[in-house]
């Protein structure tokens, strides 16, 4: 057997590994998709699957709220760039029968490891299961925000989860810009990454978020050198001293050449960005990171990163009628996200017009969304005067209105309709103002049928 | 009309502080916040004070911020200025705080007790009656409170009350309102503040008053649909 396995697997892991190996054809077989299906047969017939597995040389975990799937699937694509067999969870959920569903393929039937690395994203709960059963090289921390309420209740509970979920010795990867993330497991060994001041940088929070409003420590007034949004910045305690970790892994950004120089302890690289967003600069500067843990020169990471293409899942665009029309992730019960989304919008050149449809349809079905996150994000954004108009739809349609009227968006400037087709005619679609529908995770059919309907109309 | 946002640095989770902001603007107020750490209602009189939940750690910090003042406002609840204390902020009146062998004291205003379990976190959807009005929103707890039967806020029609056994939820005494339920719960209950306005002595709308209305209709009636649960898991 090649590969590191935790334990020797008995009678019960090879029922369950072949088991699970076979559940996979015969899911295709019958015209479904194998996503968590095989996990979970392994989980039931072999508690603690992942610890019995074999696993590669290198295993690496990416957890945290938001950028996750971004940073694995990334490193993902450099490992294999550079001429790595790699497997990851791409195509199955960050839970524990997700992640054994994707490593599934990484094994022979005869538990043989057939890669030379696995990447996989975790969910921040499901750490407590995965992390001491796979043992990993490395983890990698993106960040810690508020998060869905009724799921993960507040960033600080998280990172208590995350803290006793983080095995003894296991190897971290931290944001040094994030206060809440980086002070994560005070014992394990760990390193950090940051990004140094930028011109777009302030001081004082201008977001209605923000997690780090006092010293963790004594409830001291925290200053900020500087910051990006919400709690993301360099902060220190005035009465305490408690502060920022230094970085290991330090970007500049270079916005005219579009670069970001990281330089660490032996030596720097120079990068292309992702993109102009910030939370892509953070992506970068951790995936590199990361690679430099495992000992890659900043050369050979720079020649495999430019070989590998960004996908544009979350923002895709088409012209409709003349008309730029945007479809841009908003990821409902999530504030944090769609504050970097509304600002994102505001701050692009040119008129613009939303569809609002982020509506979780799944709690539609059992009792009536909870809206408090509507209360935490920063809606002000779409006061802009360059904002034109906004189409509030889906089952929440009414208390978006009220709370765009509270952060200030003009009645006139306002429309309404449960229906999202019906909606979507109440667009103006005039060539000149960009349209963006805003659809969250339970709404991305709902935002396809939109725009087909929108370009029928067209016709 | 004074309306103060309690520890806005402290209790800022889940869009709470709007229920402040939100008062003032119906009320044609202003909003009034603490300079250096001292309460405005510490120097001069407010009509309302409002605070909203907070992480457990700061439980602790804004009851040490709270605790010089412990008989002021003692003094104003006697004297009927309105207290509206949402989510966990409730807990800090209370005689103490239990999270195992961790006891932190509260401000002993009441005489209820809180215990804390944060393995043990229950989360419920809420629909309930006060004074004939139908009161709707969510809760999130880590901790229940034990000893607010005497003085109950609201009867629980869906989700659980202060504690999992009573059919009562929150505390009300005089006219100080705590409950669990948490985030903008006076946007998410437009007839109770209008009720609060008429305990504050103003007449009028509030801000926003028809698509405040149509928004709680319409949850009403999702939460009143047959089938609906209450639980989240
Ligand atoms: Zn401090």
């Amino acid at each position: 057997m090649s590969g590191k396995s935790k334990k020797r697997g008995g009678l019960r892991f090879w029922l369950a590994l072949w088991a699970a190996k076979l559940s996979v054809p015969a899911l295709k077989l019958t015209g479904h998709a194998a996503t968590n299906f095989p996990g979970k047969v392994a989980m039931k017939l072999c508690p603690g699957f992942l610890s019995y597995m074999a696993h590669p040389e290198t295993v690496i975990a990416v957890t945290g709220t938001n950028g996750k799937t971004t940073v694995a699937n990334l490193l993902l694509d450099t490992l294999e760039a550079s001429g790595k067999r790699v497997c990851g969870n791409r195509e199955s959920s960050n839970m524990y029968s997700g992640v054994t569903s994707a490593l599934l393929s990484s094994v022979s039937v005869f538990n043989k490891c057939r890669v030379d690395a696995e990447v996989i994203e975790v969910d921040e709960h499901a750490t407590r299961l995965i992390l001491p059963d796979m043992d990993p090289d490395l983890l990698i921390v993106t960040n810690l925000f508020r998060d869905s309420l009724m799921r993960n209740a507040h960033a600080e509970f998280v990172a208590s989860r995350l803290d006793k979920n983080i095995p003894k010795g296991l190897r971290l990867l931290l944001n040094a810009d994030d206060l809440i993330s980086s002070g994560l497991a005070p014992e394990n060994p760990r390193a950090y990454f940051g990004i140094e001041k930028l011109d777009t940088d302030v001081t004082e929070c201008v977001n209605r978020i923000n997690d780090v409003r006092v010293c963790p420590k004594c409830a001291g007034r925290m200053e900020f050198e500087y910051r990006r949004y919400h709690h993301i910045g360099r902060a220190k305690c005035v009465d305490c001293g408690f502060a920022s970790p230094d970085y290991d892994y330090s970007a500049k950004v270079d916005k005219s050449t579009g670069t970001m120089t990281i330089r660490d302890a032996s030596g720097a690289g120079t990068y292309r960005l992702l993109s102009d967003a910030i939370y892509d600069m953070y992506n970068l500067v951790s995936v590199v990171g990361a690679l430099r843990q495992l000992g890659m020169s900043h050369e050979d990471i720079g020649a495999a990163l430019s070989k590998v293409k960004i996908a544009g899942i979350r923002r895709d665009e088409t012209t409709i009628g003349g008309v730029r029309v945007i479809n841009q992730l908003a990821k409902d019960k999530n504030s944090i996200g769609c504050s970097r989304v509304f600002d994102y919008i505001h701050s692009q050149p040119g008129k613009k017009e939303l569809l609002l449809m982020m509506n979780s349809l799944l709690d539609e079905g059992h009792w009536s969304e909870n809206v408090c996150w509507y209360y935490d994000c920063d809606y002000e954004f779409l006061a802009d005067p360059s904002v034109t108009h906004v189409v509030c739809a889906g089952p929440r349609y009414k208390d978006m209105k009220l709370r765009l009227l509270l952060a200030g968006v003009p009645e006139e400037r306002i429309s309404l309709e449960r229906d999202e087709l019906r909606a979507s005619e109440l667009l103006y679609m005039e060539p000149g103002t960009d349209v963006y529908l805003l659809y969250g995770t339970d709404t991305t059919d709902t935002m396809l049928q939109v725009r087909e309907h929108l370009a029928d109309l067209k016709k | 009309m004074k309306i103060e946002l309690l520890c806005p640095e402290l209790c800022s989770l889940y869009g709470d502080h709007w229920n402040a902001k939100y008062l003032a603007a119906s009320a044609g107020g202003e909003l009034v916040t603490a300079r250096n750490e001292v309460p405005v209602f510490a120097g001069e009189p407010v009509d309302a004070v409002c605070l909203g939940s907070m992480t457990e750690r700061n439980q602790v910090f804004a009851i040490g911020r709270l605790l010089p003042y412990r008989d002021r406002i003692r003094e104003l609840i006697e004297g009927g200025t309105v207290f509206l204390a949402t989510g966990n902020a409730m807990e800090l009146f209370g005689r103490e705080i239990r999270d195992g062998d961790n006891v932190i004291p509260g401000l002993g205003i009441f005489d209820y007790t809180s215990v804390r379990q944060m393995d043990d976190r229950r989360c419920c959807y809420f629909l309930g009656e006060y004074e004939g009005l139908e009161i709707v929103g969510s809760k999130s707890q880590f901790s229940f409170s034990h000893g607010t039967e005497e003085h109950p806020f609201i009867s629980v029609k869906g989700g659980f009350g202060s504690d999992l056994e009573t059919k009562n939820e929150g505390f009300h005494y005089k006219n100080f309102f705590g409950t669990y339920l948490l985030g903008p719960f006076l946007l998410l209950n437009p007839h109770f503040t209008r009720h609060l306005l008429t305990v504050l002595g103003v007449d009028g709308p509030i801000a926003f008053e028809t698509e405040c209305l149509a928004a709680y209709d319409h949850r009403l009636k999702e939460l009143k649909t047959p089938g609906r649960e209450f639980l989240f898991k």
